[in-house]
């Protein structure tokens, strides 16, 4: 396994776990926008928010730094996989559009809570997906030889 | 010029006008939130709809203009959108976090603890604008230089 997979891998796993985690959470509140009103949920939220980036930011930018851990290959699966990235926050949003417009359709008002949710989600899930675009980058590569 | 240029050039030409049309058209009416009057609200819907339109109908002539010439994309081609990509991603990203902010503040501002479904729609918008827009600069930039 190349330095850069194995660190994606670790980057996408713990990512994946503390995102789990936050929506058990926030289900077993039964209410979404339950965290506007508990400051430890918030607190949930922003360890959440702040560590799946962070997470990434320390496994794959800050200590692949040397040139000979990082080859050519490598930084094209790295290039590639922000396409996925956007892709993933694209349809993230669309799917929150398409969800609350019909979830409140009677209404015609969204709460403003699920603003900070929208933002927060899309973070989250980009950075999951720039980890499983690099993966997936990996096994296509294997995969064509 | 290869059908990435033309594409980037199309991009350029359709979301930059749509850009400059709409801001014009919001700055005429004095606020952003479009969906708050029927008439602003028609006429961002249809400055959207000629836009897409539009785009559609460029990338229709690129990729038939590239099936006849039977055009192939080599290696610079794939190296300079995979850069383009990387570097529109984060662009779009903070053209995101900017207009969630700008909307949320002009909302708390107005004390309202509800907002419109529109918002999100605006939100996704700018998103997918930004994005080709900066892709498309990049690949022209990055065509000139090569």
């Amino acid at each position: 396994m190349a330095p850069l997979q194995k660190r994606a891998l670790y980057s996408f796993v713990i990512g994946l776990v503390l995102t789990i985690v936050l929506i058990v959470v926030l289900v077993a509140q039964g209410d979404i926008t339950a965290f506007e009103r508990d400051l430890k949920l918030r607190l949930v939220m922003y360890a959440v928010l702040i560590g799946v980036p962070l997470i990434y930011l320390i496994l794959v930018n800050l200590t692949l730094r040397k040139p000979t851990q990082l080859d050519e290959r490598d930084r094209r699966i790295i290039e590639r996989s922000s396409w996925a990235q956007w892709l993933a926050v694209i349809f993230t949003l669309v799917a929150w559009t398409i969800a609350l417009t019909e979830i409140y359709r009677d209404q015609g008002q969204v709460p403003i809570a699920f603003l900070k949710l929208i933002f927060m989600s899309t973070l989250i899930i980009g950075t999951l997906a720039q980890s499983l675009g690099i993966l997936v980058g990996y096994w296509e590569m294997n995969r064509n030889g | 010029m290869s059908p990435s240029q033309k594409m980037s050039w199309g991009n350029v030409i359709v979301w930059g006008t749509y850009l400059v049309v709409l801001a014009i058209v919001l700055a005429a009416n004095g606020t952003i939130l479009f969906w708050q009057e029927d008439s602003l609200k028609n006429a961002f819907f249809t400055i959207t709809g000629v836009a897409v339109a539009a785009f559609i109908i460029m990338m229709l002539f690129v990729w038939i203009g590239a099936s006849r010439a039977r055009v192939t994309i080599d290696e610079r081609d794939h190296k300079i959108m995979n850069r383009a990509n990387a570097l529109a991603g984060p662009i779009a990203m903070t053209a995101l976090a900017v207009t969630s902010l700008v909307l949320g503040l002009v909302y708390t501002e107005d004390k309202n603890s509800v907002m419109s479904p529109y918002f999100l729609m605006y939100v996704t918008l700018i998103n997918v604008v930004v994005y080709w827009l900066a892709q498309a600069i990049y690949t022209l930039v990055a065509y000139r230089r090569n």
